[in-house]
């Protein structure tokens, strides 16, 4: 009697556990299928078109979301101009903001400038896009706005380990027609927001960490698009002003 | 009694092993509650947990005129976590002479500073205690440094 309880509670057990390694698997197989292939196609028309573009310039309004410690989200806003040109120039300006600065990357050596302090901190900065904004990232600690969009290869990058992705289906930004796009991978999700038609622009991004509770996002809007700005070199060489006094980065 | 046993076993083992990772799952949370990171998402370079410390500084950097005393004596009081850095200048723990600890970060000056500059470097000097400005991050701070003079 009591082998056949023993017995019986045994292969309880082994049912249950059976049980519960099917659903992971059948949830990993799930979300494996649901790369929608018209979500990757429009993803990789957009990076396929701002990588052809020798330069670009876009007004971005970027909305960081963050919690107090009252556990109130609340949102920081930064309004910045973006200025690119390929393969390794570029200039950033926040203005009219509450800190006025322009970030200056020329492909050597890349300087942030406090106009109203009249202060400046420059380093040396690695050739490339990716190696630079990596550097700016774990190095110097800060970001750049629509960094994931410009590299000029993005699209294999933003699909890395991406388990997840669909068109929501049709929006409208600034007045615009877009495609509304969603991809997730571990710890991460963004949407992007792609102008229909043959000049597929990005008009909205955001990115969410999935990773916590509190789900906190950063979203840009894009405007003012312009694909040929004809900046010239010298916008992203910083020259010192007279007065300006050069201090550093603290290490992060 | 032993096929008993073996079932058992396996059963045992199938279990601990799901068990054993729910300790890392919430070894995954915990950070986030009682640390009080908050995150900064990008899709190519992954996400970093940013300090609330470092939050605040943002945040009161938009509010300097505001905050900027009661941010210094809240910071004199505690320590941000910067200074546990063993950067060169925050490893000392030697006290400047009004006693504002060397190493300290604020997002803006206290009142009444005097710019002072010595060498190629411009100090602000107040009232005994020397602050340099740089950029943590993209913003700008000031950190409490050795009297220069």
């Amino acid at each position: 009697m009591n082998v056949l309880r023993f017995r019986t509670a045994a292969s309880m057990i082994v049912l249950v556990v059976l049980a519960l390694s099917l659903t992971f698997s059948t949830e990993v197989r799930a979300e494996a299928q649901a790369v929608d292939p018209a979500a990757t196609e429009i993803l990789k028309r957009m990076s396929d078109y701002l990588g052809s573009l020798k330069q670009f310039s876009v007004h971005t309004q970027n909305t960081v979301e963050d919690s107090l410690d009252s556990g109130h989200r609340i949102d920081l806003d930064v309004s910045a101009g973006v200025t690119l040109s390929r393969p390794n120039k570029l200039r950033s300006e926040r203005k009219g903001d509450l800190v006025d600065q322009v970030f200056y990357y020329d492909g050597k050596t890349l300087t942030l400038y406090n106009p109203s302090n009249n202060v400046y901190a420059t380093e040396p900065a690695p050739g490339t896009f990716e190696e630079m904004f990596q550097y700016l990232y774990e190095t110097l600690g800060f970001g750049l706005p629509i960094s994931d969009l410009v590299y000029p290869d993005s699209f294999p990058l933003l699909m890395q380990d991406v388990t997840f992705a669909t068109v929501i289906g049709k929006s409208n930004i600034n007045g615009v027609k877009c495609d509304h796009l969603i991809f997730s991978r571990p710890g991460v999700d963004f949407q992007v927001w792609v102008t229909e038609g043959s000049k597929p622009l990005p008009l909205k991004y955001v990115v969410t960490d999935t990773a916590i509770s509190g789900r906190l996002s950063i979203s840009t809007i894009m405007s003012d698009w312009n694909v040929k700005p004809a900046a010239k070199d010298a916008q992203f060489t910083f020259v010192p002003p007279k007065g300006a006094q050069q201090i550093n980065f603290m290490p992060f | 009694m032993k096929t008993i046993l073996k079932i058992s076993a396996i059963a045992i083992t199938l279990i601990l092993m799901l068990i054993a990772d729910i300790p890392i799952m919430l070894i995954d949370k915990m950070p986030i509650l009682s640390v009080e990171l908050t995150s900064e998402a990008h899709a190519v370079l992954g996400v970093r947990r940013r300090t609330r410390r470092r939050t605040a500084v943002v945040v009161g950097s938009t509010t300097a005129a505001a905050t900027a005393s009661a941010e210094a004596s809240q910071q004199q009081a505690a320590p941000p976590p910067q200074q546990a850095a063993p950067a060169p200048q925050q490893a000392a723990t030697t006290q400047a002479t009004s006693g504002v600890a060397v190493g300290t970060v604020v997002p803006a000056l206290p009142a009444g500073c005097k710019a002072v500059t010595v060498g190629d470097t411009q100090y602000q000097d107040c009232g005994g205690s020397f602050y340099k400005t740089a950029f943590q991050g993209n913003n700008l701070v000031y950190v409490v440094v050795e009297s220069p003079i």
